[in-house]
């Protein structure tokens, strides 16, 4: 480029001092091409505007989608052409390349240019910077640009049909008996009693009434409804290190297809995790995260769901915190009657031990193990008994 | 599209012309140089051939012969116009073999540019990076496109050093001769410059497909309009900018080297300027005589000469700081001196340049872009796919006509969606032909009647119906795009 | 008067009447009509405040039927809703009281509120049209229809309706909020008195039965009976939907268009009264997969995208040929 501009200083020496058309013509040419245009280009792409077309985007595995990417040239130059590189992280790479869009940007013109994404696999991503070069008409100069504007992209769990996790279809958790006394359920006559002033004339036991010829009243048990709770364990430790990411996907897909079956019930659910998450996890106020616990209290309704698949595309294993502790620290959170919903890798004899202490304090454990069952009797236990096994099927894995 | 189909086009045209005004101003000098009107046509011809011809078929295996017979092919006939006379076939003879073999240089070059793909290969463009390689000015000496740069401007210069010759000699074009110099000069630059913008564009294209990048179909298009605005502004610029304004000439300097020598070996007197010799700053009079003149003109041209020098050495200044500015990478704290000095000149300059564009910048009011979505909606609603349907297609009466009322509909555009109920459709069907006429709905209610009620239409009611229909199909049929009467 | 005229003549008065409580609601009221007269029950989903018990009592009113309201809440008893035998000392004998479900016009506000055994026994009196309560079956006076509500926004501490008990709504319409000019006319209409005390009778409960008969008699030409069910149809194959809608709900939507048919003076349905009814008949009942629901798709806004796909099968434009 140097021998260029030199040369253009000797064009514009010789024409000043040979005068004519001619030197001054090529003198000129070389001076716009040589020297006006690359400043032009200079200044002109210093005020090229580059925006996303949103902040944050969620995506399920397998989904497609497309990144934004809005270029408006502001100048009255235009420019030849204007290439855009979009930082995609390889889990979102549709395709074996990363997409270069290239248009050409008239003057005072608006483009969009899109990336193709394809949601490979769970996690938090983040897009940007963007990095745009543009170009003059001749090759003789171009300009950089590195654009901060990031976005994050949410890859939910893989959300499966319980069928698919080799589930059965219908896990039914109702109510459940409760130790502290919270609403008396009408659906649970625990018997009856005598009158006593202040009780509702609606709760009268008219056939017992009429049998003592005394006012008597029915008795209700106390129940909360049914207040899942999932607890995931993550720790690095518990899983085996031959197929340590396939079984690890397989827990988190297993506890988020878990929290949409119980959470489209209409009943409550909320998580807790031993994990950390993500370093791109988009801040949220409802979740409690602190260094290696994930903990949501059990909600009802689509928010409380999109909140815990949110969670679980961010979470990944640890080696500081082990499922024990994790029982420990939620044990604190429990409140009255609650049905705990394991998802490990396997069954241990600890993890049995485990669970006993919290079937005497009245709740009620599921594990879902993933890997491997070491109990297998206790996969035969009848619908509703306070302990059930449940083998996960690896065959639903995506082989994405 | 096809940028390279173009560009052999480019090249002939700007090689037919350079050799074309090459050949008017050689003539200026000698009448034996003259060149008939005509091998204007044998210039562009064999120029456009031998482009041609080397982008597109010419391989190292073509034959020697081949060459020799295409060469051949256009040098006979001039041979047989020139009236078969060696001496008056040789100057044209000469042009157009350049001529031909400049050309041949740009479409084998052309042929070169496209194969960098095939050098590079798959491997190649994953690991080499090739925007470095091909998007930035850096090493552009040593790439491809430094080709046609340098035949581009060593032609031109080639020209301007005719006609700088021929302009210090007093040789005046005039009348025809003028015009076609124009012509000729006007179409050397636009095609060469086109030629330049285009063969980067085909460069590019090449590498961006080997890269495979998504390339906006539209940019080429817009590539070339963008180009071509671009070239007429130059040219325009270049044909209205002022000329020979400057105050030192290839002239004034030789007399001011003459007067400074003639005073140290005392040189009785400066020659005296010939009264017609240009620029007009030596017609001013006797100057240098007077410099020793105590008398105010004399001060003002010791002040003139003192602004001169001044001039120059900055200008000379600002020219070896720029130099020594790219050498140094604009590290100037390694210069010392008189470098250093240069450097800050060139800075001072630069600053002031970069000053003016802004404030130029700042007058210039730049409104937002009104009405325009940076992001659009995603599209409209497709029509549904036809699916099967049982019903067979009635022949005549009320049912048959509204299906040839929406095949001629159709015909205009407004389609009936398998998805519409017939009434949507009327309503679509008004809203597009009929507005504000109830000739529509008559049909359109005789028509659900006849379709879905238990009953259908009396005799009395289905000739009305299919009145107000027939005045429908006439409508769409007579209709003609824009029209809207109430 | 044929059927139809009566049936429009029917709709024009009630509209009215209920124009003259609730302004701006006429699109709604008139679901509710054709509910009505299919002898269907309406689920209204919306904020409180919108003027849903108003409408259920002024179509109460008009037709000169019975009303109650039921504030459905967690300690709701099934006896609370279909009454209970209480034993009467003096007489020595149990004496049925009945509940608020022995109306003609019942309003279940947030029945989401409302435990699952509760919520079964009211959609079993919806369903069968009487109540058993202590091994005695009363049969529920026609015409009988149960307006439910439930508040889309809030989730803590509701029962939702299982997707089974959904099915048993006819229709499921949103109030959703007047206009500034409505509000302001309404403010107006209620400075001194409310309008619904010197709300009259349009007709009577007998008469209603009769229309109901009516509706039923609507003619329905094939190509829209393939149309009612190419669109149910649709909803079973539906990428984002887990579960379609039921037969129970082609036969609803079938019925709504004979309603609307006839609420238009018509004694045929046209494919326009099918597309008009589809959403509040069907979007209730569709099922959506997990991910839908994250995505805020919604049921009506799936059977809309059904409406624009599916075939009508009016007419067959191809065969003619170009």
């Amino acid at each position: 480029m140097l021998t260029w501009k030199i040369l253009t200083l000797c064009c514009v020496f010789l024409a000043l001092l040979w005068q004519g058309r001619a030197a001054y013509s090529l003198a000129y040419l070389m001076v716009v091409l040589f020297g006006a245009a690359p400043l032009l280009l200079a200044r002109s792409g210093n005020r090229l505007m580059v925006s996303r077309g949103s902040r944050e985007r969620f995506l399920f595995p397998g989904d497609e989608a497309s990144v934004s990417v809005a270029l408006r040239n502001p100048t009255l130059l235009p420019f030849a052409w204007v290439s855009v590189q979009d930082s995609v992280p390889t889990g979102l790479v549709k395709g074996t390349r990363r997409a270069r869009p290239v248009v050409a940007l008239g003057s005072r013109q608006v483009k969009e240019v899109a990336f193709p994404l394809v949601a490979r696999e769970r996690g938090v991503y983040r897009l940007g910077p963007l990095r745009v070069a543009a170009g003059d008409f001749f090759g003789i100069s171009t300009c950089h640009l590195q654009v901060p504007a990031e976005e994050t992209v949410v890859v939910y769990p893989h959300v499966r049909p319980l069928p698919e996790l080799g589930l059965p279809s219908r896990l039914s958790f109702g109510s459940l008996k409760a130790l502290e006394r919270i609403n008396p359920d009408p659906a649970r006559l625990a018997g009856v009693r005598g009158y006593q002033a202040g009780d509702p004339l609606r709760t009268i036991h008219w056939p017992a009434t009429a049998r003592t010829q005394e006012l008597q009243v029915k008795q209700f048990d106390h129940t909360v409804t049914a207040n899942c709770l999932l607890l995931l364990d993550l720790y690095e430790g518990d899983y085996p290190p031959d197929h340590f990411f396939p079984s690890v996907e397989r827990a988190v897909s297993t506890a988020a297809s878990l929290a949409a079956h119980i959470i489209q019930r209409g009943e409550a659910c909320g998580l807790a995790a031993n994990a950390v998450l993500s370093e791109y996890w988009p801040e949220r106020t409802d979740i409690v995260h602190e260094t290696g616990y994930v903990q949501f209290q059990p909600r009802q309704g689509t928010q409380q769901l999109s909140a815990i698949l949110l969670a679980l595309a961010g979470v990944q294993p640890q080696n500081h915190v082990d499922f024990y502790s994790l029982l420990a620290e939620s044990r604190k959170q429990l409140r009255g009657a609650s049905i705990l919903l394991w998802v490990v890798p396997e069954d241990t004899p600890q993890l049995l031990d485990a669970a006993a202490g919290f079937l005497r304090e009245g709740q009620r454990v599921l594990i879902f193990a993933v890997e491997r069952v070491l109990h297998g009797e206790l996969l035969a236990a009848p619908h509703g008994s306070a302990l059930q096994l449940f083998a996960v099927s690896p065959g639903g894995d995506l082989p994405l | 599209m096809n940028v390279k189909s173009i560009l052999p086009a480019l090249a002939g045209v700007f090689t037919a012309a350079i050799v074309f005004l090459a050949a008017r101003y050689a003539s200026l000098f000698s009448t034996v140089l003259f060149v008939p009107n005509w091998l204007w046509a044998f210039l562009l011809g064999s120029a456009l051939e031998s482009a041609y011809f080397a982008a597109y078929f010419l391989t190292p295996r073509t034959p020697f012969t081949v060459r020799l017979v295409e060469l051949a092919l256009w040098l006979g006939p001039i041979y047989l116009l020139v009236g078969r006379s060696p001496s008056a076939f040789l100057w044209p003879a000469c042009l157009t073999a350049v001529c031909w073999l400049l050309a041949r240089g740009c479409g084998l070059e052309l042929s070169r540019l496209e194969k960098v793909a095939d050098l590079i290969g798959d491997q190649g463009a994953s690991t080499v990076s090739w925007e470095y390689e091909s998007l930035t000015s850096m090493g552009q000496d040593e790439l491809a496109l430094g080709f046609f740069w340098r035949r581009v401007i060593a032609c031109a210069a080639a020209v301007v050093v005719l006609a700088v010759a021929a302009h210090r000699r007093e040789v005046k074009a005039a009348g025809a001769l003028l015009l076609e110099l124009r012509l000729a000069g006007g179409t050397a630059a636009a095609s060469g410059l086109a030629l330049l913008g285009g063969a980067y564009l085909f460069r590019l294209q090449t590498l961006w497909a080997c890269a495979k990048a998504a390339v906006d179909p539209a940019l080429p298009r817009e590539w070339l309009r963008n180009l071509a605005i671009i070239v007429a502004l130059s040219l325009a610029l270049v044909y209205l900018a002022p000329i020979d304004y400057s105050p030192v000439t290839a002239d004034t300097v030789g007399r001011l080297l003459a007067a400074v020598l003639s005073r140290g070996v005392e040189l009785p007197e400066l020659p005296k300027a010939a009264p017609e010799e240009r620029p007009s700053f030596s017609q001013s009079g006797d100057p240098l005589p007077e410099v020793d003149s105590v008398g105010l003109g004399g001060i003002i041209l010791t002040a003139m000469y003192l602004l001169l020098v001044a001039l120059v050495s900055a200008v000379l200044l600002a020219a070896l700081g720029f130099i020594l500015f790219e050498l140094t990478k604009g590290e100037i704290e390694r210069l010392r001196g008189l470098p250093r000095l240069a450097v800050q000149v060139y800075a001072a300059v630069r600053r002031a340049v970069l000053q003016v564009l802004a404030a130029l910048g700042r007058l210039k009011s730049i409104k937002p872009i009104k009405g325009q979505a940076i992001f659009p909606g995603q599209g409209e609603e497709r029509p549904s796919e036809p699916s099967a349907d049982r019903d067979s297609p009635p022949k005549r009466g009320v049912r048959a006509l509204l299906l040839q009322i929406a095949r001629q509909a159709g015909k205009k555009g407004l389609v009936f969606r398998r998805s519409q109920t017939p009434w949507e459709y009327g309503q679509a069907l008004r809203g597009q032909f009929f507005p504000n006429e109830e000739v529509v709905g008559e049909f359109f209610q005789g028509y659900q009647r006849a379709r879905y009620s238990r009953s259908g239409l009396s005799g009395a009611e289905e000739e009305r119906v299919l009145a107000a229909g027939t005045q429908i199909l006439n409508r769409v049929r007579e209709w003609k795009g824009d029209e809207k009467d109430g | 008067m044929d059927n139809a005229a009566a049936v429009a003549e029917f709709g024009q008065k009630m509209l009215y009447n209920i124009g003259s409580v609730l302004i701006g609601k006429e699109k709604p009221a008139r679901l509710l009509l054709v509910a009505l007269l299919s002898g269907g029950h309406v689920l209204l989903e919306d904020v409180p405040g919108v003027g849903k018990t108003m409408l259920a009592r002024a179509i109460a009113a008009s037709i000169g039927g019975t009303f109650s309201r039921i504030q459905c809440t967690p300690d709701l008893l099934p006896a609370d809703i279909t009454g209970l035998s209480i034993y009467d000392q003096k007489a020595g004998d149990f004496v049925f009281r009945p509940g608020p479900i022995m109306s003609q016009i019942v309003l279940a506000d947030e029945i989401n509120r409302a435990t699952p055994r509760t919520q079964s026994s009211l959609l079993e009196a919806m369903g069968e049209g009487q109540v058993t309560v202590d091994g005695k079956t009363y049969v529920l006076e026609q015409p009988f229809m149960v307006l439910a509500t439930q508040n889309p926004v809030e989730f803590e501490g509701t029962f939702p309706l299982p997707e089974a008990q959904l099915d048993r709504f006819f229709i499921c319409v949103s109030l959703g909020y007047p206009t500034a000019a409505e509000e302001r006319e309404m403010l107006y209409l209620l400075q001194e008195r409310h309008p619904i005390h010197d709300l009259k009778a349009v007709t009577d409960p007998q008469r209603v039965r009769s229309l109901q008969q009516a509706v039923s008699r609507v003619h329905v030409e094939e190509s829209v009976g393939e149309y009612v069910v190419r669109l149910v149809q649709a909803t079973r194959s539906h990428p984002q939907v887990q579960l379609g809608a039921s037969p129970r709900g082609s036969l609803a939507l079938f019925r709504a268009a004979q309603a609307l048919a006839a609420l238009e003076g018509r004694d045929y349905v046209l494919p326009d009264d099918v597309k008009e009814v589809a959403v509040p008949v069907l979007a209730h009942r569709l099922m959506l997969k997990a991910d839908s629901v994250l995505r805020g798709v919604k049921g009506a806004a799936v059977v809309s995208a059904l409406l624009s796909q599916v075939a009508v099968g009016a007419e067959r434009v191809e065969d003619m040929g170009s």
